[in-house]
């Protein structure tokens, strides 16, 4: 389990993101944490990766975090091929960029790539790095159907072949469903629920949960 | 497959138009200016001919003193940019590490930029050499533009992409050499290739008013000083030529750049 333990997040003396959260996400599973615009989702992630100052403790969370931010990230003036080496220059690169169905691109520059190329390009950057953590800032924001449901799967093949401890921010139930083994809600600086997502009801609860 | 190939060529011949041809129109339109100002005022001490002006042009190609002063200039404009290049560099790089850097350096930059050119030609002709002061005037002036220009690069180098070199945990190396560099290089090469012309500029008037030997300021001066005035509008059109070499040579080697940015 990896554990957050009191975490209070702060920006100057009066926005306060977090007080106490206490939150714990199963190893080797994937969570989805859900919440309103602005309840702290991204910031969650951050902390956990390292990228913003925070009080409180993190237990049992491996050094090397791979993470799909929401912008992809992609360094302008390199390839694809060359963004990928960068991270990890004995990584497989060919089979992932076969895997991905980019191999055609891979001496493209990122801005000659379609939003949904690049947002393949960041999730084999996620997997071809060697951690045990996958964090994803909305990954399949702004995607046409047919683009998300080739990067869903194509994630779940990465994520088959080698298993990593997901946590991803969503908006959307049906992806979340579709994907997570849990489901996560901040609420009001705290964590409302964390249940599993294969059960019964369990949509109406989380609309519930968020819109109460 | 026709039409396609079609529109290659059509973008190819604007491409070329754009290039060569209008810029060879407008050098004509100037040349025709010139010659009709210069029948009208009818004196080749005020304002020689076009044609009288190239003949100076070829003949001054071919002696040894033009080319000993041509290449002296030149050295000038290099190590004097060289210098200013590598100093604002340095300087931007320490005040965007440490911000009491840039608070020191922020009133100095801004006296440097206030100061009047021809204030700090007089005062380093007096205190320093005719070789000497030319490249410490131009570096003077140039410096204060370097520094800005690659200090404000470095503050808009994407913090994003350093955040995903963090997580992912890049070299640093790496994150200096492929990242910061081409990012800094990429937004600050165009003041750089226009700095390197303003340079030449600066460096032939600070020649002129040092009156230094083996320059093109020189040439200019003694130009002036024995009427030769079709001389010294070839020696201009030299300097304008070399100007926009030393422009076009920077571009080139911006080609690169241009095909991720």
């Amino acid at each position: 389990m990896i554990e957050l333990n009191n975490i209070t997040k702060k920006y100057g003396d009066d926005n306060v993101v977090f007080e106490n959260l206490n939150i714990k996400f199963e190893k080797n599973k994937i969570t989805a944490i859900m919440g309103e615009s602005g309840c702290g989702k991204t910031t969650l992630l951050n902390i956990i990766a390292g990228l913003t100052e925070f009080s409180g403790k993190i237990e049992n969370l491996d050094e090397e975090i791979s993470f799909v931010f929401n912008n992809n990230r992609l360094i302008p003036n390199l390839t694809v091929q060359q963004n990928l080496e960068l991270i990890n220059p004995n990584a497989d690169i060919q089979y992932y960029l076969k895997t991905a169905e980019l191999d055609d691109v891979k001496n493209f520059y990122p801005k000659q790539l379609s939003s949904g190329m690049a947002h393949r390009v960041s999730l084999i950057r996620a997997f071809i790095f060697p951690s045990k953590t996958l964090l994803m800032d909305e990954p399949f924001r702004n995607l046409d159907i047919v683009t998300k449901h080739k990067i869903i799967q194509l994630f779940l093949q990465l994520l088959k072949k080698e298993n990593k401890t997901t946590i991803f921010v969503s908006h959307n139930i049906d992806d979340v469903l579709e994907i997570a083994d849990r489901i996560i809600i901040i609420k009001n600086k705290k964590c409302l629920l964390n249940e599993k997502c294969k059960q019964k009801n369990i949509k109406t609860k989380i609309i519930k949960t968020l819109t109460e | 497959m026709i039409k396609g190939s079609g529109l290659y060529m059509n973008k190819r011949l604007n491409k070329t138009l754009n290039a060569i041809l209008y810029p060879i129109i407008l050098i004509l339109i100037i040349f025709l200016i010139w010659y009709f100002a210069s029948i009208a005022v009818n004196s080749e001490f005020i304002l020689p001919t076009p044609t009288q002006t190239l003949n100076d042009f070829f003949l001054l190609l071919s002696t040894k003193t033009f080319w000993l002063s041509f290449s002296h200039t030149l050295l000038r404009t290099f190590i004097s940019f060289i210098f200013s290049f590598l100093l604002a560099s340095v300087l931007a790089m320490l005040s965007f590490q440490f911000k009491i850097f840039s608070k020191i350096l922020s009133p100095l930059v801004s006296i440097l930029r206030a100061t009047p050119t021809i204030a700090v030609i007089l005062l380093f002709l007096i205190w320093t050499t005719p070789n000497i002061a030319p490249i410490l005037i131009s570096m003077l002036v140039i410096l204060p533009i370097l520094y800005t220009s690659i200090y404000s690069s470095l503050n808009n180098i994407n913090k994003d992409i350093l955040e995903m070199c963090k997580v992912y945990k890049v070299r640093k190396k790496d994150i200096i050499f492929k990242v910061c560099i081409p990012q800094v290089w990429a937004s600050t090469y165009l003041s750089v290739s226009s700095s390197l012309s303003l340079n030449l500029k600066l460096m032939v008037a600070a020649e002129v008013l040092a009156n230094t030997t083996n320059s093109l300021g020189g040439l200019m001066q003694g130009a002036k000083i024995y009427f030769e005035m079709s001389n010294l509008m070839a020696i201009t059109l030299i300097t304008i030529i070399i100007a926009l070499l030393l422009e076009f040579l920077i571009n080139l080697a911006n080609r690169p750049i241009r095909r991720w940015q």
